[in-house]
């Protein structure tokens, strides 16, 4: 006897053996959601689960099956209590179940879902084959409406029972006539109990909604392990971003508190700072391709909505052979597969106001739409707090973004196709009526605009072993500053391409292959003071100097292209090991457009180790080169030199990884960076062409890098979320051959970041973030001297980055109330950064002769109220 | 980046617990002015000189004393550590208490003028062209320290001395364009009358007032197809000025106010004000008047 016919005659209608069901151990896993990943679903024919001989009890067994990125289940644990014939069976049931596997975004992933089988007693009564289906229904989660799947509905006073399918539908046979009490107990979920009328030859369909027990203004979703091709790997799904207090639900605000991140300074406008890597040498990728502007004004908001993305992976070095041009870490925003339900959001807060939706488009099966847009507004209110001042708007600071996707899957084809349209732009204008204390030469207008457009085409196809994935983007990139007589203009028009083959030769062999290129091509023109183009080592005070003369490039045709072609294997020569070597050639053609270019090529060899020697234990170690061709301008006369070659970089990690139980993670990992041929400053001239003229910018500057990153961490659990991130690092460098070793401008030795998030019943969430980071370096003025034709004084500075300005250290608190109706979700927050008020310091303030100093602080407490509205 | 954190300046302004440029409680060199304003280099003519003029001011009057140097170090960015006058530094010859002649006929000016010159590509068969190359001079201003009421900041060398040091430029040019000239203030408003020469002007505590230069006729000289912009700076010994700088044309030729709000202080007092004129070419001009600050029932 199976099961399968026992639980056809309880009028199951569906195959419910192999449905997901929520996890019963309601602390340690959430229900399952479709989304951000798009979960497995079950192929093939029902697989059946034999009821055991000599039982005559029911059982419910649950399990955690690992299904791998081909659908198939390569393990599975049984997880409710022992109940050893019946956990028997499931388990040989489970490695027989086949699955369509789950994707992120259209990336076939492997995940870890509950799963569970429903074992009925062979005496129960059999369902009368061929009654009509009495009761049907679906069954939603009050709030979010998402279709709720393996959750089983049952009339105890009959003892019948069904599970929901994937798209949350039920039904009931052989009702008889009369009030049956419908009743739902599922874990996370309030139980339910609901009288439906059941009229003789008639269907009765309902619609339930369950409350869950613990709001969740967001998705909840069971996050397997995605195979870690990269050596250091921080995956933090949109769920968990939400949560993180102070990034106000920010994807990318939620990097600096990962370890290995550095702080920086808000005024700066947030630089990503990665393992003492120069700003600009780390970026952030969406999708595969970068972002060239993260943040609005200061900071405030990134340009990408944070909704429509499903989480960030930051790898802070020895990165794959995908990515190059780099010499720092990176991290991998993704977005997530739009849902078919129709889905948004509107929010408010003092600041900005921003919304969303979502949905299938009808009559096109598989294609789904989605839009976003945000807009400050901060410009109405700086206007008026202007007023009277010796500044006059022109242009008040506002900024927008706008986000339009297309999902296409045509059901059965092994094709997909997304369409990823973006747009952000900030822009600011203003009069200053009276030359500034610091420079009698500014006055007057002072204009910037900031902004850009994407488009985005991704095309996937696989088939067996065999898989390739593309993605085209074209980029126009706007970059205005206009201040006084000074000023940079830059049009750009980029194409991007990378496509990625992957073939999967054995169980123990992957294979991959990958173009990735960029031309940028652009008209620039410049108007500024050298000093103006501040670079690492000078961040800190050594602002332009006033009696610099004005360099200009008149409106000049720049390319950069830069190809790159890479391989990589991925090879397990036994079970546990895992070795990745990769080989990446790049070339760097840059210039101005018209006239000869420079041309450089770099082969940059890695490879990574990973060994996996119990469930719980993992070792892992990497070396690799990389190379970093010259970018914004580097390479371009008379602010740059043609002449600069890549940037090189040689990363070792080795480290360690334990899960000493479900849902907490602990990870130690070492590094050792050697920068060679860094792009610095030189005073030096060359004969170019008969020439004399100033080399401007070489390739004579050095560093080191080293340190040690701890994360502990608990994973999003229904209630429990944070971690604790603590970096010990040392980043350092010599500007020309002689000097002596300096401290790299975000040098931070101890850095701490302690996050964490708890859910409380009716609606409330509290959560905190506390950071601790040594202060920046920086570099002391000694005195100075007037420069009379000016009115102004020079300072005399001391050795670069020789002192430091006092710790950062700050509390931020965020509290969620959560109301939820029945087919919508209200969030009201109060996020509040720098909770007990201490404002960090962000730098020094001197006195206009540098004979007095201050330090300058940050911003002070800041509480942030806002409304959130979803459907 | 930098071009936004330069915006954050200019928005920030000054911290307001500092000691304030406008605000004059020791010794300070205003400005430097050179008679003539630029040095004309016509190999026709027999080299040029011209006389510069510190407008140095200590609060007590204390005798203040001045030297200059023209720097051996002569670069277009200079480093401001340059040690002139002294080691890096050849002294030019006094011709007042608070002048020195810069005179191109001296042969160790004219040939490290000449070296500049030469090294810069400027020289092109002893013809300097006409938009020149700046002749940097370094000064230095010292005054006792014990005459200022609270017994004065110690002196660089933690002596009983004052000790001001600065660095100006002197431009040398070929012949054609006419000499700029050095730009006057004839007066200064104080609200609407003009400031008395004799500090007889007075002011209630703690009003507001607005002070307005009013430039010579002949101040403002045309410069390349238009005027110059002229740029004025404002000093008190006592009371608060709303801005350092104002200009009659912003750097991207907006015409602007150039009149700034002065605060006097809460106690009468007699308090003394300097206005510095620059044309933006060399040529500079000042104006010192002083204020008595008497209590409402004095007015």
């Amino acid at each position: 006897m199976t099961a399968a016919p026992v639980l056809a005659g309880l009028l199951v209608a569906i195959p419910a053996l192999a449905q997901p069901v929520p996890d019963p151990q309601p602390e340690e896993k959430p229900p399952k959601a479709p989304a951000p990943i798009t979960p497995p679903r079950p192929v093939g024919p029902p697989v059946e689960a034999e009821y055991p001989v000599g039982e005559t009890n029911g059982a419910r067994v649950v399990l955690e099956i690992d299904v791998d990125a081909h659908g198939q289940v390569s393990a599975a644990r049984v997880v409710s209590p022992p109940q050893p014939r019946f956990d028997e069976s499931a388990v040989a049931a489970a490695r027989r179940l086949r699955f369509e596997p789950a994707r992120r975004g259209d990336e076939p992933v492997p995940v870890r879902l509950q799963f569970a089988f429903n074992f009925v007693p062979p005496t129960a009564a059999p369902a009368p084959s061929g009654y009509q289906v009495d009761v049907s229904g679906t069954v939603r989660e009050r709030g979010s409406r998402r279709r709720l799947s393996g959750i089983e509905v049952s009339i105890p006073e009959l003892g019948a029972s069904a599970v929901t399918d994937p798209q949350g539908r039920f039904e009931l046979r052989g009702v008889p006539p009369g009030q049956p009490e419908l009743v739902i107990a599922a874990p996370g979920y309030q139980r339910l109990a609901v009288q439906v009328a059941v009229e003789a030859g008639k269907r009765s369909d309902t619609s339930l909604l369950l409350e869950p027990l613990f709001a969740n203004p967001f998705e909840a979703t069971v996050e397997g392990e995605r195979t870690r091709e990269e050596l250091s790997r921080t995956t933090i799904t949109s769920q968990e971003i939400q949560r993180v207090p102070g990034a106000q639900g920010d994807a990318l605000k939620v990097i600096e508190d990962l370890p290995g991140v550095a702080r920086t300074s808000p005024i700066g406008g947030g630089l990503l700072v990665i393992r003492g890597s120069n700003p600009g040498d780390s970026l952030v990728y969406l999708d595969g391709e970068p972002i060239p502007l993260l943040y609005h004004f200061g900071a405030i908001s990134s340009t990408v909505n944070p909704d429509l993305l499903e989480g960030i992976e930051f790898i802070p070095g020895n990165f794959s052979a995908t990515y190059g041009d780099l010499i720092g870490g990176l991290v991998e925003v993704r977005s997530r597969s739009l849902r078919e339900e129709p889905h948004g959001y509107a929010n408010l807060n003092l600041l900005e106001a921003s919304a969303m939706v979502e949905t299938e488009v009808p009559g096109v099966p598989g294609l789904s739409v989605a839009l976003a847009g945000r807009r400050s507004y901060i410009d109405y209110i700086l206007r008026a707090a202007a007023s009277g001042s010796d500044l006059t708007f022109t242009v008040a600071p506002r900024y927008y973004d706008a986000q339009l996707r297309l999902d296409w899957r045509p059901p059965g084809s092994s094709h997909s196709l997304q369409f990823i349209a973006l747009t952000s732009d900030d822009k600011l204008g203003l009069v200053i009526a009276r030359p500034i204390d610091q420079d009698p030469n500014v006055s007057g207008n002072v204009d910037t605009e900031t902004g850009f457009q994407q488009l985005r085409l991704k095309h996937s196809w696989r088939r067996g072993p065999l898989s390739v994935d593309s993605i085209a983007m074209y980029e126009r990139l706007v970059l205005r500053f206009a201040i006084a007589q000074q000023n940079l203009d830059v049009l750009s028009h980029d194409l991007f391409l990378r496509s990625t083959a992957s073939f999967e030769a054995s169980e123990a062999l992957y294979l991959f292959a990958g173009i990735d290129l960029s031309n940028r091509r652009g008209t620039v023109s410049a108007s500024f003071q050298q000093s103006l183009a501040v670079r690492e080592g000078e961040f800190n005070n050594q602002g332009p100097r006033v009696d610099e003369p004005i360099t200009t490039l008149p409106p000049t045709l720049v390319n950069r292209f830069s190809p790159g072609l890479w391989a990589e294997a991925r090879i397990r020569p036994f079970p546990g090991l895992t070795l990745t070597p990769g080989l990446r050639f790049d070339a760097y053609v840059y210039g101005v457009a018209q006239q000869g270019r420079t041309t450089t090529a770099t082969l940059s060899p890695r490879l990574t180790a990973r060994w996996e020697a119990s469930s719980a234990w993992a070792f892992k170690a990497g070396a690799g080169l990389y190379s970093e061709g010259a970018r914004n301008g580097d390479a371009v006369r008379p602010f740059g030199n043609p002449n600069v070659l890549p940037q090189r970089a040689l990363q070792l990690t080795a480290g360690a990884e334990v899960r000493p139980m479900p849902g907490l993670f602990f990870s130690a990992e070492a590094f050792y960076k050697k920068l060679s041929d860094i792009i610095v400053r030189s005073s030096d001239t060359e004969v170019v062409g008969g020439q004399t003229l100033p080399v401007i910018l070489d390739n004579a500057g050095i560093g080191r890098v080293y340190g040690v990153e701890l994360l502990f961490r608990k994973e999003l659990t229904t209630r429990l979320f944070g971690w604790i991130a603590y970096t010990f690092s040392r980043s350092q460098r010599i500007d020309r051959p002689g000097d002596q070793w300096r401290l790299f401008d975000f040098d931070q030795t101890h850095n701490l970041t302690a996050i964490a998030s708890y859910k409380l019943p009716r609606g409330w969430q509290i959560g905190a973030r506390f950071r601790f980071i040594t202060g920046n370096p920086e570099t002391p003025v000694l005195g100075s001297r007037y420069q009379a034709p000016l009115d102004v004084y020079l300072p005399i500075y001391g050795a670069t980055n020789s002192e430091r300005v006092p710790p950062f250290s700050q509390l931020d608190v965020r509290i969620d109330k959560v109301w939820t109706f029945d087919a919508w979700t209200l969030d009201a927050y109060l996020d509040v950064l720098n909770a007990y008020n201490r404002r960090p310091v962000e730098g020094t303030l001197y006195s206009y002769d540098f004979g007095q100093s201050e330090y300058l602080r940050g911003l002070p407490i800041i509480p942030t109220l806002g409304l959130k509205g979803s459907f | 980046m930098a071009f936004a954190l330069l915006a954050g300046l200019s928005l920030a302004g000054c911290p307001e617990n500092l000691e304030k440029q406008s605000q004059i409680v020791k010794l300070r060199v205003l400005a430097v002015q050179a008679e003539p304003a630029e040095l004309i280099v016509d190999p026709a003519q027999p080299p040029p000189r011209t006389t510069l003029t510190a407008f140095a001011v200590e609060p007590s009057d204390a005798p203040i004393a001045m030297e200059y140097a023209l720097c051996t170090v002569q670069e277009a960015v200079p480093p401001p550590d340059v040690d002139c006058p002294g080691t890096q530094g050849i002294p030019l010859q006094p011709s007042g208490p608070l002048s020195a002649v810069l005179d191109l006929g001296d042969p160790r000016a004219a040939a490290l003028a000449q070296q500049v010159a030469q090294d810069g590509g400027f020289a092109d068969g002893g013809a300097l062209p006409p938009e020149g190359f700046p002749i940097l001079v370094g000064f230095r201003a010292t005054a006792p320290a014990h005459t200022l009421p609270d017994g004065g900041p110690p002196g660089a060398d933690g002596g009983d001395l004052q000790i001001f040091e600065g660095l100006t430029t002197v431009t040398a040019r070929g012949p054609g364009a006419p000499l700029n000239h050095n730009p006057a203030i004839d007066s200064v408003l104080l609200g609407d009358a003009g400031i008395a020469d004799d500090g007889s002007t007075a002011a209630p505590v703690s009003a507001t007032l607005r002070l307005d230069p009013v430039p010579a006729q002949d101040a403002k000289e045309p410069v390349d197809g238009g005027a110059e912009a002229l740029g004025y700076s404002f000093f008190a010994t006592a009371g608060s000025v709303a801005s350092l700088r104002s200009t009659d044309t912003t750097a991207t030729g907006q015409p602007a106010d150039k009149s700034v709000d002065w605060s006097a202080p809460s106690e009468p007092q007699e308090v003394r004000l300097w206005v510095v004129v620059r044309d933006g070419r060399g040529g500079v001009g000042w104006k010192a008047r002083s204020v008595k600050v008497t209590p409402p029932a004095a007015q």
